[in-house]
């Protein structure tokens, strides 16, 4: 059976364009609600949301945090307009994230128990994503990671690193794409340290050796 | 693989066990059941792979005890032969300040090959401004992805490093690893790695450096230094240069290489690595970057010819609503070397904006011209739609089509179950709304 060259990318062009172009008149029922006011926004407030007073009530006494030590009731607010008067009210009552950062943030230790894992209250991680991570990190985090492990432990587990460095899926695609094979070799003579990144030089030898797969051209 | 079996169930066990008596405690991991049907240009059957996968990370268990496991179980079920299995745990124990790690990994690869080995760290690193560690043991690079299973397994791996942080100066890790086969020395590696952040400078620079010497084979075998630069802010650059010549040449680490006819040879020990690269990522609005990047590398082959590379690409990321719920990504990239040249489009897009209901896409599309005169273009390309089940419990259903120079047609249909938990104290996480942290375009690909 013989296929066109060209049918898997149009097929493919044509679902990307059209999930992307379509993705406001899809429609909506009880399993297909759009995202909703909490998380559509690009902040941090879903964190805030989670908040809930009782299940911090025992910690918090246990240390002796007072109302005061998170809120602050010092603001004086001189309006005749009682709603501007309200909003005032509530957003200087809203303590900011330092009060959240200053147990929970990684590296504190004023309370040992409280996790400090960054998915323990965020779930919308795109507004933490550090500066240096949105350019050429892939790369540089070798050296980053073995100079600051502490850094990267804020957000990640050590699993992680095993998930991407030692997990070999052949079946869901990770770093390689299932084509690469077909053309590494060109990758390969362009920049070899790339690929001792992960691999071992006996890696190559598998193949090219002891299998019978033709040289490096 | 009864031996694995045991050690997950124990260590269940241990954790039950405890369960009586926790605080604090936090849970996270997943598991995963990957199966596809296969069917290819040639092919006698249809091909019936299933992957499984399963990570499970204990922390503050009983007085700051923790642990992780993974494991890795690989089947072909149209096949009797192709069984595959890995499994890694180590647990934390906490020592007066210290922490020591013990770890086993346990490789079942080939028949009648059972492969058992441990390791184990004490580290005492408490976040103040020193912080050091010992280890020993062996390796962890059993994943044939790293290494061939062929080679000699009998290998160890001691060395420790210590952290000492100077808020003015930054951060210096410097530390000490020997890697031996079957009693012959392969390494014998010493680095520092330094970084530091000038936060007073304006463009609030980023330094890094790393500095690795083999004292076995008397050579510098890495030298890289950067930094990272917001210059505006909706610039990032980073510029970054390497010196790399490997030192794990010697016949007890290559065995079975001809190294007078071999052109693999070459390669692997290429020699005196320059690299110099340099990347920029510039947000043109508060969803959309740009990215570009170029690497020029330049290195001599074993035959003392000088050969030169070259690496660009420039890539997107869109966040529509800027929430990360919808992920757009495409990057295009040029690579030409001596092996040929290579013209390259991916996309992936995902959509997790509707509830319970997870689409992903992507696509590559290359065009490769190799030395050998071989010219040849190669689509990969998937559709996926996953369910949540329940809380962090999805089903995906995918489908695969790809060509390249072996195979005129692959189809792929796979069916993908994947259990995320997140648990702390009575509080479960759903993870469908977790967005997934993946890197922009350009060198992060």
């Amino acid at each position: 059976m013989k296929y066109p060259d060209w049918w898997a990318a149009i097929l493919c062009a044509l679902l990307v364009s059209g999930a992307i172009g379509c993705r406001r008149w899809l429609p909506t029922t009880s399993y297909l609600q759009p995202r909703s006011d909490s998380v559509s926004r690009r902040s941090t407030r879903d964190a805030r949301e989670r908040f809930d007073h009782q299940l911090h009530r025992k910690a918090l006494r246990a240390k002796g945090i007072a109302c005061i030590d998170c809120h602050s009731f010092a603001l004086r607010i001189e309006t005749d307009d009682e709603d501007l008067a309200k909003t005032l009210s509530a957003y200087a009552l809203h303590p900011r994230s330092a009060a959240c950062h200053s147990c929970h943030l990684p590296g504190q230790q004023k309370m040992f128990a409280a996790p400090r894992q960054c998915l323990s209250c965020h779930r919308n991680l795109w507004p933490l994503l550090p500066d240096d991570h949105r350019a050429g990190w892939q790369t540089a985090h070798a050296v980053a990671s073995h100079a600051d492990t502490e850094r990267c432990q804020d957000c990640h587990h050590q699993q992680e690193c095993v998930d991407c460095h030692a997990r070999r899926d052949t079946l869901d695609t990770r770093v390689h794409e299932r084509g690469f094979r077909f053309f590494h070799s060109i990758e390969a003579w362009a920049n070899p340290m790339q690929c001792s990144s992960c691999h071992r030089a006996d890696f190559c030898i598998q193949c090219h050796r002891l299998s019978g797969v033709r040289g490096a051209g | 693989m009864g031996l694995p079996r045991r050690f997950v169930l124990g260590w269940a066990a241990v954790l039950v066990l405890r369960a009586g008596e926790l605080h604090a405690l936090e849970f996270s991991g997943a598991a995963l059941v990957n199966s596809q049907l296969r069917e290819r240009e040639g092919a006698a059957a249809i091909e019936a792979p299933t992957n499984a996968y399963g990570a499970l990370i204990g922390t503050n268990v009983h007085h700051g005890i923790g642990g992780e496991t993974y494991f890795r179980l690989e089947r072909d079920w149209s096949r009797a032969d192709g069984a595959s299995d890995f499994y890694l745990g180590f647990a934390r124990l906490p020592l007066r300040g210290f922490e020591l790690s013990l770890g086993r990994q346990v490789l079942d690869e080939l028949p009648g090959a059972l492969y058992v080995v441990d390791a184990g760290r004490l580290r005492f690193d408490r976040g103040g401004p020193v912080g050091f560690s010992l280890f020993g043991g062996q390796p962890r690079y059993f994943e044939p992805l790293q290494g061939a299973e062929l080679v000699s397994q009998d290998e160890q791996m001691f060395g420790g490093s210590a952290r000492l942080r100077w808020v003015a100066l930054g951060q210096v890790v410097v530390s000490f690893a020997q890697l031996q086969r079957q009693q012959r020395r392969l390494n014998q590696l010493g680095s520092a790695t330094w970084s530091h952040t000038f936060r007073h400078l304006r463009s609030q620079p980023q330094a890094y450096a790393l500095a690795a010497y083999d004292s076995a084979e008397r050579n510098v075998q890495q030298v890289t230094t950067g930094v990272g630069l917001l210059p505006h802010p909706r610039v990032f650059a980073r510029i970054e240069g390497s010196y790399y010549r490997p030192s794990s040449r010697s016949p007890a680490a290559l065995p079975g290489l001809d190294r007078f006819v071999d052109p693999l040879f070459s390669l692997i020990s290429a020699s005196s690595l320059q690299q110099a690269r340099c990347g920029v990522q510039y947000r043109w609005r508060e969803t959309v970057w740009w990215s570009a990047d170029y690497g020029l590398q330049a290195f001599e082959d074993s035959n003392g010819q000088s050969i030169t590379g070259n690496r660009g690409s420039v890539g997107l990321v869109w966040l529509p609503e800027g929430d990360g719920l919808e992920i757009v990504r495409s990057e295009f990239g040029v690579t030409d070397s001596r092996g040929g040249s290579l013209f390259a489009l991916r996309a992936y897009y995902e959509n997790r904006v509707y509830q319970r209901i997870l689409f992903r896409t992507k696509m590559e599309v290359g065009r490769f011209d190799k030395i050998t005169n071989e010219q040849d273009i190669v689509v990969t390309s998937r559709v996926g739609v996953a369910y949540e089940l329940a809380p962090g419990f999805l089903m995906e259903v995918n489908v695969e089509g790809n060509r390249s120079p072996r195979f005129d047609y692959e189809f792929r249909l796979g069916a993908f179950l994947t259990y995320n938990l997140h648990y702390r104290d009575g509080w479960q996480a759903p993870s469908l709304e977790r967005p997934v942290l993946r890197y922009p375009g350009g060198w992060a690909g």
